[in-house]
């Protein structure tokens, strides 16, 4: 990090009078080294005293120093200090040499800062234009047209801008040639972006007439769709479903589209004939073709896609239709249906959960799992097992019809890890049952599902709010979690974005750079932040809480990306999110929730900060807006309280239950809270009278505990033969399940004892 | 109904209903982005119209003179989409892409382990046939060191299907099954 090993141990111990002292020295022995005065900018910048650290670091600026370095630490300093500029570029200016300016554009890479990486490139078009150096002019070039197409498509940019830069980005590519698919791409964006969507059209036909590129064989589709050229369209659509035998979805789209508007429904009619293909069964029904979707029912009725496939096209109703039904009857009546009529069976459930989810459904489903799980027996390993989602559509239409209680949720984990018994890599009965764990205080179980779906990278970016909303049991994976933005995210994408434009992959630039910023302004990052600060809080644990608060400090951006992917839990059944069933569940944070958490640990933990009062501003605002559990309203006003003296909330009464993660949540808010204050130098005599009442009572929380657990184990077991008799759960299954749920809820207990 | 298109990095938000799946592999940032600013036409997705991943294809190129070829590095598709033949469509796609201008490679080829049944039937209906077994390919450091010490558990069988460049099919052999090598001889 640092080049000198024994400043930045310094700092790294948090030890930043010593590292100022050492650094001092360094200065006293290396006067004109521009590199320690930014140092010792940024170590006062860390102390807290912003002031100084700007006042340093304006006058190291404007000397101008070109050890790029120094200037890495400076533009490090203003960010600190909460202070827009841009080092590299005034620098620049004065001294625009190659290797300067090419740190400039590495720089605003590793910023995700894509008109920091415009300004660069084209400073460098002319550092290599007047170097001796012998550097690739050509390719420079081709940077600087990338990015500014890049600026186009991406930024915010004034009216004059948008038009400027295009034209500039188009000599350039003139100045570049055409050579390869990357270059044509380019230049096509760029021509597109200046308003020339017919001279992109020319270039893109010469090129697809001697290169197959994909790429630019979709914008060439979609230029001619838009510039509507139908005649053009449906010509070239046809060559490539015929000529080049690409059958492919988008196209035959566009071909009907074209054919409709060109009069050629009958070409395209012997067209689609002249196919045998899911798509052109598709494209059938597409043309309103009659019989079209019980043709392709008798064809892919036996395949998993068919529900998804015609759930755009299917009227409500149609799982009453002749040919559903008696394949259907025909199904139930064999004593051991095949794969394929299991999948006959589960496609014809999803038609008939769209017309209703019922009491009868979960009746019918439970009866089709119990029917078909035999299967599971026979099936190697890793074999999928599409019978699974006869309990999905079952647990969905009880959740929409019952009262969402814990006997509900206990029962619906007993039947769910019976499942996974012999089934145990089906990840959506994982996901749903990570979700159910989490309602029910055993998060340790919520956590080992979570590890055992083998969840890494930017899987972790995507789930992790699974185990990471309203965590009350320490940090748990969550530490791999914020792992994985320090050490993946910042070590390798920067690096494979340079990458990319020294092999010259133009049209994979923009989503290098979406997938960077969208992971640097992640909710799932700052979530964790949030979630391990009060982890770290609770266990006194201050140097963890620093280092989560410099994640929050560090986003430049205001805006929040929500990468959390809710698509998969809902994947399976009738592949939707349904309402019914998620409002019922406890809801995960909001964005705007989010916001509300993380300025909370700003003003906590940077009062200096020259945005304090505009933040306390937001907090006010968002807390009047977003929906809080009335601990959560507690826990604010009791923050309120010590920022302007307001009174505070009463305590709401403790949850009556164990068995609901809302017990262990309500004690560590209220703990927290306490730690919050205490922090603040606050006065903590009421929290702390609280405090001692509550560790009084916890005493008796284990045994109380596992009396409700035995409690709810009778009421499972009855509600289980009640409702779910087909299914057949033995009583050994539910005695099983409830033995490791003992554990998991001691463990939960255990936690908050502990606090 | 699937159409084949580019992958973006911004995708990887988007595999988890293929990725969560055990057979799937998860890779570092790096690797994908590596194979998008290396190959980017050879990384792509076949996707739903409502740009749902069904599936992805993995592949590179690599060799020189005759053993410039492409390769496989991962195909795979999301449990819904599967017997439906996309598996084909994205081994069929990467020939078209492959076999003409920029590329121009002799053969495709691809590793899999030799107890995966299904899917070397499943390679054997595309055209590709067994070129070699790699001894120890997926096994341990001992495990790569006997060429005649053979298991279908952690050896694999190197795959190839020529193109047509390859006029005189150089690059495929019958008897595939005979031929035995250790991975630290497999340099291109």
């Amino acid at each position: 990090m640092y080049k000198d090993s024994a400043i930045e141990n310094a700092v790294r111990a948090g030890n930043l009078r010593n590292a100022l002292v050492l650094v001092s020295k360094k200065i006293k022995e290396h006067p004109n080294s521009s590199y320690f005065y930014a140092l010792e900018a940024e170590i006062l910048a860390l102390s807290g005293r912003r002031h100084e650290a700007e006042s340093k670091a304006n006058q190291l600026l404007d000397k101008l120093p070109s050890d790029p370095d120094a200037l890495k630490l400076l533009a490090n300093v203003y960010d600190l200090c909460e202070v827009e500029r841009d080092v590299f570029d005034k620098v620049c200016k004065k001294y625009p040499s190659v290797d300067l300016v090419y740190e400039y554009f590495t720089f605003s890479v590793a910023r995700g800062d894509i008109l920091g990486m415009q300004k660069a490139s084209m400073l460098l078009t002319r550092a290599v234009a007047t170097s001796k150096q012998s550097v690739d002019t050509q390719l420079f070039k081709f940077w600087a047209a990338t990015c500014l197409m890049l600026a186009c498509r991406c930024c915010s940019l004034a009216p004059s801008v948008q038009k400027l830069y295009p034209q500039l980005g188009v000599r350039l590519m003139e100045q570049v040639g055409l050579p390869t698919a990357q270059h044509v791409y380019v230049y096509v964006r760029l021509l597109q972006l200046a308003g020339r969507e017919d001279d992109s059209l020319r270039f893109m036909e010469n090129f697809l007439a001697k290169e197959n590129d994909l790429e630019l064989k979709i914008i060439y589709l979609e230029t001619l769709d838009k510039m509507d050229e139908s005649e053009e369209l449906f010509r070239v659509c046809q060559n490539y479903l015929t000529r080049l035998n690409e059958d492919d979805w988008d196209t035959w789209k566009l071909l009907i589209k074209a054919a409709k508007a060109t009069k050629k429904l009958d070409r395209c009619r012997e067209l689609i004939a002249s196919y045998s293909s899911r798509n052109t069964g598709l494209a059938a029904i597409e043309l309103g073709e009659p019989d079209a979707i019980q043709q392709y029912f008798h064809e892919y009725g036996a395949k998993l896609c068919c529900f998804t496939d015609l759930k755009p096209y299917v009227k409500k109703g149609v799982s009453n239709e002749a040919l559903l039904k008696n394949s259907y009857d025909k199904i139930v009546s064999l004593k051991e249906p095949t794969l394929d009529h299991l999948i006959i069976a589960v496609n014809y459930m999803k038609f008939k959960a769209l017309d209703a989810r019922d009491k009868q459904l979960v009746t019918d489903c439970c009866m089709l799992y119990n029917k078909t799980k035999f299967h599971l027996n026979r099936l190697e390993e890793f074999d999928y097992f599409p019978g699974y989602e006869f309990l999905v559509l079952a647990i969905e239409a009880l959740i929409e019809h019952s009262s969402f209680d814990l006997e509900l949720v206990y029962s619906l984990i007993v039947i769910l890890e019976e499942a996974l018994v012999k089934n145990k890599y089906e990840f959506h009965l994982k996901l749903w049952l990570i979700r159910l764990y989490t309602i029910a205080n055993l998060q340790p179980a919520a956590d080992e599902l979570y590890r055992s779906l083998k969840i890494k990278f930017v899987q972790h970016d995507t789930l992790s709010y699974l185990i990471g909303t309203r965590r009350s049991i320490g940090a748990g994976p969550l530490v791999e979690v914020a792992r994985f933005y320090t050490q993946n995210v910042h070590r390798e994408i920067p690096h494979m974005i340079i990458s990319g434009f020294q092999s010259t992959a133009m049209n994979k630039i923009q989503g290098f750079m979406e997938f960077y910023n969208r992971l640097n302004t992640s909710f799932a990052k700052i979530s964790t932040a949030v979630e391990l600060i009060r982890a770290y809080r609770l266990k006194d644990d201050q140097k963890s809480v620093d280092e989560q608060v410099s994640v929050l400090r560090s986003l430049r951006a205001r805006e929040i990306s929500d990468n959390r992917d809710f698509k998969t839990f809902w994947d399976c059944g009738v592949h939707e999110r349904v309402a019914e069933v998620d409002s019922k569940l406890p809801p995960y944070y909001s964005i705007a929730h989010l916001r509300l958490l993380m300025l909370r640990e700003l003003l906590i933990y940077d009062p200096e900060s020259r945005k304090t009062e505009e933040r306390k501003k937001e907090l006010l605002e968002l807390y009047a807006k977003v929906q809080l559990y009335d601990i959560e309203k507690w826990s604010f006003s009791v923050l309120f309280q010590h920022f302007d003296g307001t009174e505070p909330l009463p305590l709401p009464p403790k949850p009556d239950t164990m068995l609901s993660s809302e017990f262990n949540y309500y004690h560590a808010v209220v703990v927290d809270t306490y730690k919050q204050i205490a922090y603040l130098k606050g006065n903590t005599r009421h929290l702390k009278s609280i405090l001692t009442t509550l560790r009084n009572e916890n005493r008796e929380y284990k045994s109380m505990a596992r009396k409700q657990l035995e409690d709810v184990r009778k009421k499972v077991k009855v509600f289980l033969k009640n409702n779910f008799k087909e299914l057949d759960i033995s009583d050994n299954s539910i005695s099983t399940s409830f033995a490791k749920m003992r554990q998991d809820l001691d463990s939960s207990i255990a936690y908050l004892q502990g606090l | 109904m699937s159409s084949i298109r580019p992958f973006s990095a911004t995708d990887l938000f988007e595999l988890n209903s293929i990725n969560l799946d055990p057979l799937t592999e998860n890779f570092y940032l790096y690797f994908y982005l590596q194979y998008l600013s290396e190959w980017p036409s050879l990384f792509y997705k076949i996707v739903s119209p409502t740009n749902n991943v069904q599936g992805y294809m993995l592949a590179k190129t690599e060799g020189k003179g005759k053993d410039w070829h492409a390769h496989i590095s991962a195909v795979t598709v999301n449990p819904n989409y599967r017997r439906i033949g996309l598996a084909s469509t994205l081994c069929s796609s990467l020939e078209r892409f492959t076999e003409n201008e920029p590329y121009e490679v002799y053969f495709i080829d691809l590793f899999v382990r030799c107890n995966n049944k299904l899917a070397i039937v499943l390679y054997e209906k595309l055209g590709y046939s067994i070129y070699r077994r790699v001894v120890g390919y997926y096994g341990d450091y001992e495990s790569k060191m006997n060429r005649n010490k053979i298991d279908d558990e952690i050896d694999a069988f190197d795959m190839r299907k020529a193109l047509k460049r390859d006029i005189n099919r150089e690059s495929v052999r019958a008897d595939g099954r005979k031929f035995n090598v250790l991975p630290n001889e497999i340099v291109f």
